[in-house]
């Protein structure tokens, strides 16, 4: 799921890695809606709410939505960077970083809130800030990676593209198009995927409190285990290969080896 | 790296630097004292189908009913914010009742839970030194919004 970078991926390697980011999206929304009273990666109505509180002249509640729409922005940066920055490492390292942190900042919500949190205003809203960092570092890798195919912790721009998508599967020649067909696909399954996290998380944050986050967290630890243990298999195939005819040149291989610059 | 992590403490920085300036507006700091109800009406109302059926309409009285978003009931309490977490004690005409309250979101909204573990939501419409205003949403006597407007206590 994290192995490939835009037009080398599948459509199964897409679907993979945005139901399982979606799901975890999903779940982290509708905490951070039923624990702190507030979106996570809700950034149009942030951009409204922005609006709204500067024309009331409401200083602390802009300056609170501001950071709320920069963490998120800051997410997405931090993602690019780190996958621009760090391909020399090679790709699975420079798509995991982002996910790694994400859920790193997952665990850190998670442990907050058990441990210390007292539900102040001040602790809310950096909490929220948190949530929001980490959906964007999370937006901005399936961003990336997909060639901005795929975003999956809001779903304004995938409600539309479903609109669109059907629209057009009501005429025939587009019928037949396998890639049109392949994109509906993809984007019903993220959609009910983050509306499968977001019920779950729902249910069961009334039964576990904020430890939803260590769910959450759990979740994204699955892709880079998945990833993991098909790199693993790769190269311990590859060992046997290697060995059965000693002289196997792996070094072209942009999966184990880094991009020469 | 370096570079991202420079950007996000001076972002901190300059949040926490905000903040201090700004600390006096937090609803938090504001919401603290006590305020009396000055009334409560229905923002927004589903207007009931048939005005000579029950419920809908017992809460008025035959002159009330053109005004039918306005509901008297209630009026007049006074809710005392206490600070650090002694909780909110609102005192009606007859009796006092104890809540846990906690202000989340952007500071827009207000949780109030009684001794029983009732959860009730409001929405910190507006706030200043002198007024505040709340909104909740009902179902009961009919569905739709209501606003209370309490002021302040000198």
């Amino acid at each position: 799921m994290l192995r490939k970078f835009n037009t080398t991926r599948s459509l199964n390697d897409n679907i993979g890695l945005g139901s399982i980011t979606a799901f975890s999206a999903g779940m982290v929304n509708v905490a951070s809606l039923i624990i702190f009273l507030a979106f996570a990666s809700n950034v149009t109505g942030h951009y409204a709410i922005l609006a709204e509180e500067l024309s009331r002249s409401h200083w602390y509640q802009t300056l609170v939505v501001i950071m709320w729409i920069f963490l998120f922005f800051l997410g997405s940066f931090t993602s690019n960077f780190i996958v621009i920055h760090a391909s020399s490492k090679g790709r699975f390292v420079a798509h995991s970083i982002p996910i790694f942190l994400e859920i790193l900042v997952l665990l850190g919500i998670g442990f907050y809130c058990e441990m210390y949190y007292s539900e102040r205003l001040l602790e809310t809203e950096i909490l929220v800030s948190a949530t929001s960092f980490a959906m964007g570092l999370q937006n901005g890798l399936t961003a990336t990676i997909t060639n901005f195919l795929i975003k999956t912790t809001h779903l304004t721009g995938l409600t539309t593209d479903i609109g669109i998508l059907t629209s057009m599967l009501t005429k025939k020649q587009f019928r037949r198009r396998k890639s049109l067909r392949q994109r509906l696909k993809l984007s019903i399954i993220i959609m009910c995927s983050y509306l499968t996290g977001g019920i779950i998380s729902a249910f069961i944050v009334h039964e576990i409190g904020t430890r939803v986050f260590f769910v959450a967290s759990f979740v994204l630890l699955c892709v880079l285990i998945y990833d993991l243990y098909v790199i693993i298999m790769r190269l311990s195939r590859l060992a046997r290969i290697q060995r059965g005819r000693k002289s196997t040149d792996l070094s072209d291989d942009p999966e184990f080896f880094p991009e020469k610059p | 790296m370096t570079r991202i992590l420079i950007i996000i403490v001076l972002f901190f920085g300059l949040q926490v630097a905000f903040r201090i300036l700004l600390y006096d507006q937090s609803p938090e700091k504001l919401i603290v004292g006590q305020w009396s109800e000055d009334y409560r009406e229905f923002e927004v109302a589903d207007e009931p189908d048939n005005k000579q059926e029950g419920l809908l309409n017992a809460e008025f009285t035959d002159d009330e009913v053109p005004e039918i978003h306005t509901q008297k009931d209630d009026v007049g309490s006074e809710w005392h914010f206490l600070d650090d977490d002694e909780g909110l004690i609102v005192n009606y005409s007859t009796l006092s009742e104890p809540f846990k309250y906690t202000i989340k979101g952007r500071g827009n909204m207000l949780q109030l839970v009684d001794h029983n573990g009732n959860l009730n939501k409001y929405k910190i419409r507006y706030i200043d030194g002198a007024e505040m205003v709340l909104t909740y949403k009902t179902d009961a006597p009919r569905r739709g919004i209501v606003k209370l407007v309490l002021h302040r206590i000198q």
